[in-house]
């Protein structure tokens, strides 16, 4: 499994489409934040969204050319095509929040005051409002191939942002989330992280590839 | 271990087709084509094989192993060629090389160098600047390279010229001389078969037709000819596939209806499998022709 997370990952870094495209999404969003002030709160979020949604870009053009065909006929286990999409998808995130982070912190030295867009980034709602994508996400990754999955993806990104957005200003959504204790929340992610793997693996095991 | 492929009894139904009882077996050192005219089932036999798509019912075992239940050890003896490529377009030979060969327990660098000599191909060829051709052969040298005790092939020689076909199958020729591997391969074109198979599976519309040695196939069938009178002379139901026209007919037969022939100016002759294959999926359905 250790083979198929490293080619993922070597694969992720080489193509150039992945930096291009978060680059240009976050100063889209950055220029808006700065010309819209009334949109700043909302903006705030858009990092976030460009994080998640940028995470499984990459695995839609996979499967709409066909890769999974070649990636499956190696020899691996269903189980660990599976549960390396998780892993991967983890460190694709982590490099791409770090990646925008960075731009943010360039941004900086031209003026423009991005240490809350970084401190969004990174805490704790934040990881929270993606493990929940995440594990929403992958499962249909496995499910619905094709280009169909892209729209789905826009449209639960989307519903989770809002969720998470609601939350964050204590109008409900996710707030019962974030009012929980650090146990208790990282207990009900692993509980649905855990949910979504075993979706995963029941609806990669009994579908067809070809 | 007997058998390297034993499918026994394999059935499939997809929308509109329906894949039912394929049984055969390959044993180490011998060559199998497989044939059949266009959606017949051919493709998804093999992905069945590979367990790409799943099965209703019946059993694949490969080196005497359940293909799922043994998947990753079975895949990594296993060289296999899809009929159409599916690469990451934007590498380069030896970057989408470095992709594949870690998965493969047995990958020698050296022997898909010379592949790639062999078929005209340099390291730093990117993918999507190849030629339908060129990506096959690229696709052939992955295949090889991994010492594999069997291949399989999806309409390997589709898309290449006669020469690259021909080295294609001196260098299959070359692999079966080592009598513990076998190749399973899929084609339109039967001519190569003749040349190099020694087993030939046919299926139609998703079912079985035959799987036999291709001296028993060429001891089995006979192509008759003649002037159109003489047609009387054989009762058409006996015909496998019947074509009449003005000036004579030509049909396929079984061995044994030649014996009840007087056969004076009826022209006997040997089948080729594209004769069998044509006249089978014909059927005994009377085409006349002008």
């Amino acid at each position: 499994m250790l083979k198929l997370l490293k080619m993922d990952v070597q694969l992720a870094l080489k193509d150039k489409n992945y930096y291009i495209n978060g680059l240009l999404l976050i100063l889209f969003a950055y220029g808006l934040a700065i010309k819209m002030d009334i949109m700043h709160r909302l903006l705030l979020q858009l990092p976030i969204f460009i994080c998640i949604f940028t995470s499984f870009e990459n695995d839609v053009n996979e499967v709409i050319s066909k890769k999974h065909l070649l990636i499956q006929s190696l020899p691996i286990k269903r189980w660990e095509r599976v549960v390396s999409k998780y892993i991967l998808v983890v460190v694709k995130f982590v490099l791409l929040a770090i990646y925008i982070a960075l731009i943010l912190k360039l941004l900086d030295s031209f003026g423009f005051d991005s240490l809350e867009y970084i401190e969004t980034i990174f805490k704790r709602e934040s990881f929270t409002l993606w493990i929940i994508s995440l594990a929403i996400l992958i499962p249909i990754m496995f499910m619905h191939f094709g280009i169909g999955r892209m729209v789905i993806t826009i449209i639960v990104t989307n519903i989770t942002t809002a969720m998470y957005q609601i939350g964050i200003e204590g109008r409900g959504g996710f707030e019962f989330l974030f009012q929980m204790s650090n146990f208790k929340l990282l207990s009900i992610l692993v509980i649905v992280i855990g949910i979504s793997i075993w979706l995963s693996l029941f609806v990669y095991n009994s579908r067809d590839l070809g | 271990m007997d058998y390297i492929l034993e499918v026994d009894q394999l059935s499939r139904r997809l929308d509109n087709f329906r894949l039912k009882d394929i049984s055969f077996k390959l044993k180490p050192g011998y060559i199998m084509g497989f044939i059949g005219a266009n959606g017949s089932g051919k493709t998804t036999t093999i992905k069945l094989i590979m367990n790409l798509i799943r099965k209703d019912s019946g059993s694949i075992k490969i080196f005497g192993k359940d293909n799922i239940q043994f998947e990753k050890e079975v895949k990594d003896r296993i060289g296999f060629v899809y009929d159409d490529l599916y690469f990451f377009e934007n590498l380069s030979i030896e970057e989408m090389k470095d992709t594949i060969a870690p998965f493969y327990s047995k990958w020698d660098d050296e022997l898909f160098h010379k592949y790639l000599n062999e078929f005209g191909l340099y390291e730093g060829m990117i993918i999507k600047e190849l030629s339908k051709g060129m990506k096959m052969k690229f696709s052939l040298s992955l295949a090889l390279s991994h010492h594999a005790d069997f291949i399989i092939m999806d309409e390997p020689t589709a898309g290449l010229d006669p020469i690259v076909r021909r080295e294609l199958l001196d260098i299959l020729y070359d692999i079966i001389q080592d009598e513990k591997k076998a190749i399973f391969f899929s084609t339109h074109i039967t001519a190569d078969l003749e040349k190099i198979a020694d087993y030939i599976t046919f299926i139609d519309r998703g079912k079985m037709v035959f799987s036999k040695s291709i001296e028993e196939i060429f001891d089995t069938y006979k192509l008759v000819k003649g002037d159109p009178l003489l047609i009387e002379q054989i009762n058409k139901e006996e015909f496998i596939g019947l074509r009449e026209h003005n000036v004579g007919f030509e049909g396929l037969v079984y061995k044994d209806v030649i014996d009840k022939i007087n056969n004076k100016g009826i022209v006997i002759e040997k089948p080729s499998l594209e004769d069998i294959m044509y006249y089978h999926i014909k059927g005994n359905k009377n085409v006349k022709t002008t």
